[in-house]
């Protein structure tokens, strides 16, 4: 369902991709490791739309995404690291922007995504106002408006305690069940349970990590 | 295009949120704005006159008729005003000439006086110092003023000795002097027509009242900018790029947020124009179109401000201080013909001489459609400037 072939990317003379290549199916947790400054962001950003790649191909269920842009705005919901949120709008506001029916939108906070992440107790609140866990949830929530198959997340549980990183890897268990195909870059050792595949990022390239030798390869990393 | 409307209507919501914070800012920088006026307008508008010269005077052997001759000159109410004059030696006066403590060095004869009653005629010397300030420049041209009078009086005086010699009626030159010393005063030397009846303002066609006004009216205005920071400011880098993947276009959030300045702006300029009102000078100032016009061209310059600056504290401080330097260019703090030479050509290039004639033309009821034109083209290079620096700001920032 994810098809990534020999992505490549670089800042100004530095290359950060050399040839990256990536598959993932419905219901699948793929887990991206590395150490900070590898490319594990610039990766994640360009599985979103956010940033063009120098070469390389991305089909999100058979479709080219880089020939057709608005594959990216259909089929993936992006989690950067930073949560894209207006500080001065309640949560609401917030969630318009990226849920243009309101129709849609009071459904989801009743009984969909969004109720499941709890953002209904919260939803008239300042985004200024809220804790780092609540506006991570705002974000994921956001991320999932349209029901994208695939949900792509930059170090989600960053600078979390441990209730919210629960949190977070139970609405993931959800979003899985429900066959979303799930890309997490992370540092939390918890959260690789979570994968179904893991790779390890080394000079611009991907490497698969054996299950038996994840806790290895996680310590090796950092 | 439905996403697009819903983020510019967020943005005014945002807008409406901010206004009480932001009115209150503005309320400051009034105040700040007004004690600059105020202040300014007693620097010009004092009782006593901005200018005051120091001449120093060298007397070369000691004579009372001199000394008289002095006192007499200094005890004119016309030189009395702005010139005081300075008893000192020679190598003093030349000391101040060149430390800038006096404006001219005047050298007087021994037996000035007794020379010019015998006819022996001994010159006067005048120095003025290199570098000459505006004080010496008004005294060296009243005194080349006077010397070219002088030249034409002694002309004509020697012109009739000598006709009255040529013709032999010597015995009649008293009553010939007294004709051309009426003739004189009457026409060519009237003082007092002089005094009275030529006028010369720095502020041009304005008052100076007008002149302070729509200088601290722009200084506001341009002020106002910093006060809609939380409007104007860039939406971090992760929202914007979040934006774009929606498909709302860097350009279509820059107009979101230029529009939320603009209100912002509004509201400041209408709480100015109510206190006006309130204070009883509100006379002329009475077109919208051109409040609207001159808003729209400073919310454009300050936008792009906003944007290159990246951060909101950095973009208020290059906001302010660029505010007040361009205001100076362009003769808003000091009337531009007391500006040097080399200032005022650059102030051609400065954008907010344009503005300064937009507010201005606010008194004089029409603008001109150079002014319109030149403030159009800044507009659209601050446009350009503006979405180039974000795009830039939102392709080229790294990732962590």
């Amino acid at each position: 369902m994810i098809e990534i072939e020999n992505l490549t990317s670089a800042y100004g003379k530095k290359k950060v991709l050399r040839g990256v290549t990536l598959s993932g199916l419905r219901g699948e947790c793929i887990g991206i490791v590395g150490p900070n400054g590898c490319g594990k962001s610039t990766l994640l950003s360009i599985m979103a739309g956010v940033r063009r790649p120098a070469a390389g191909s991305i089909c999100y269920y058979g479709k080219n995404a880089l020939e057709n842009r608005k594959v990216f705005q259909k089929m993936t919901g992006y989690v950067p690291q930073e949560n894209p949120l207006v500080p001065e709008l309640s949560v609401y506001d917030n969630l318009r922007l990226w849920y243009p029916d309101q129709a849609q939108l009071k459904k989801e906070l009743a009984e969909g995504f969004l109720q499941i992440l709890g953002i209904p107790e919260f939803v008239k609140m300042p985004a200024a106002r809220l804790s780092g866990g609540m506006k991570k949830r705002v974000s994921i929530g956001m991320a999932l408006a349209g029901t994208p198959p695939v949900l792509i997340l930059d170090e989600p549980s960053a600078a979390l305690d441990l209730v919210c990183k629960e949190d977070i890897r139970r609405y993931l268990r959800i979003y899985l069940e429900r066959k979303g195909t799930v890309v997490i870059t992370t540092h939390e050792e918890s959260e690789l349970s979570l994968c179904d595949s893991l790779y390890v990022m080394k000079e611009g390239k991907l490497f698969p990590v054996d299950k038996a030798l994840r806790g290895a390869a996680l310590t090796e990393t950092f | 295009m439905k996403r697009t409307l819903l983020l510019w209507r967020l943005e005014l919501k945002r807008t409406v949120k901010q206004l009480p914070s932001m009115l209150c800012f503005a309320v400051a920088l009034l105040a700040v704005t007004v004690i600059c006026a105020y202040a300014a307008g007693r620097l010009l508008y004092q009782d006593s006159p901005a200018l005051e010269v120091t001449v120093a005077v060298v007397e070369e052997g000691e004579s009372p008729l001199t000394e008289l001759a002095i006192n007499y000159v200094q005890g004119m109410e016309s030189v009395s005003e702005i010139c005081s004059f300075l008893t000192v030696t020679k190598e003093e006066g030349f000391t101040m000439l060149r430390e800038g403590g006096a404006a001219a060095l005047v050298i007087l004869p021994g037996g000035m006086i007794e020379g010019i009653l015998s006819g022996a005629n001994q010159p006067v010397e005048i120095y003025f110092p290199d570098n000459a300030g505006i004080e010496s420049a008004l005294l060296k041209s009243f005194t080349d003023a006077g010397v070219q009078m002088l030249r034409v009086a002694q002309a004509q005086i020697y012109g009739i000795y000598d006709t009255a010699r040529a013709y032999g009626t010597l015995e009649g030159l008293s009553v010939l002097y007294a004709d051309v010393d009426r003739y004189n005063l009457a026409f060519a030397l009237d003082r007092l027509a002089l005094f009275k009846k030529q006028e010369v303002s720095a502020t041009e066609s304005l008052t100076v009242v007008q002149y302070a006004s729509a200088s601290g009216i722009l200084f506001f205005l341009l002020l106002l900018g910093m006060a809609c920071y939380p409007v104007m400011r860039p939406a971090s880098i992760v929202l914007q790029r979040q934006l774009l993947r929606q498909g709302i276009g860097i350009g279509a959030q820059c107009f979101g947020r230029w529009l939320c300045g603009l209100c912002g702006m509004a509201a400041g300029c209408g709480m100015l124009l109510l206190l006006i009102k309130a204070a009883g000078a509100g006379a002329g100032l009475g077109q919208i179109g051109l409040w609207f016009f001159v808003l729209f061209c400073i919310t454009t310059f300050a936008f792009m401000i906003f944007q290159l600056a990246g951060s909101a504290v950095a973009a208020m401080l290059i906001l302010f201080l660029s505010s007040a330097v361009m205001l100076y260019l362009a003769g808003g703090l000091l009337p531009w013909a007391f500006l040097p030479e080399k200032v005022q050509e650059l102030a051609a290039f400065v954008p907010v001489t344009y503005l300064l004639q937009a507010v201005r033309s606010l008194y004089a009821g029409r603008i001109q459609g150079r002014t319109i034109g030149v403030l159009i083209l800044f507009c659209a290079l601050f446009a350009a400037v503006s979405h180039g620096a974000a795009v830039f700001r939102v392709k080229k920032g790294t990732e962590a």
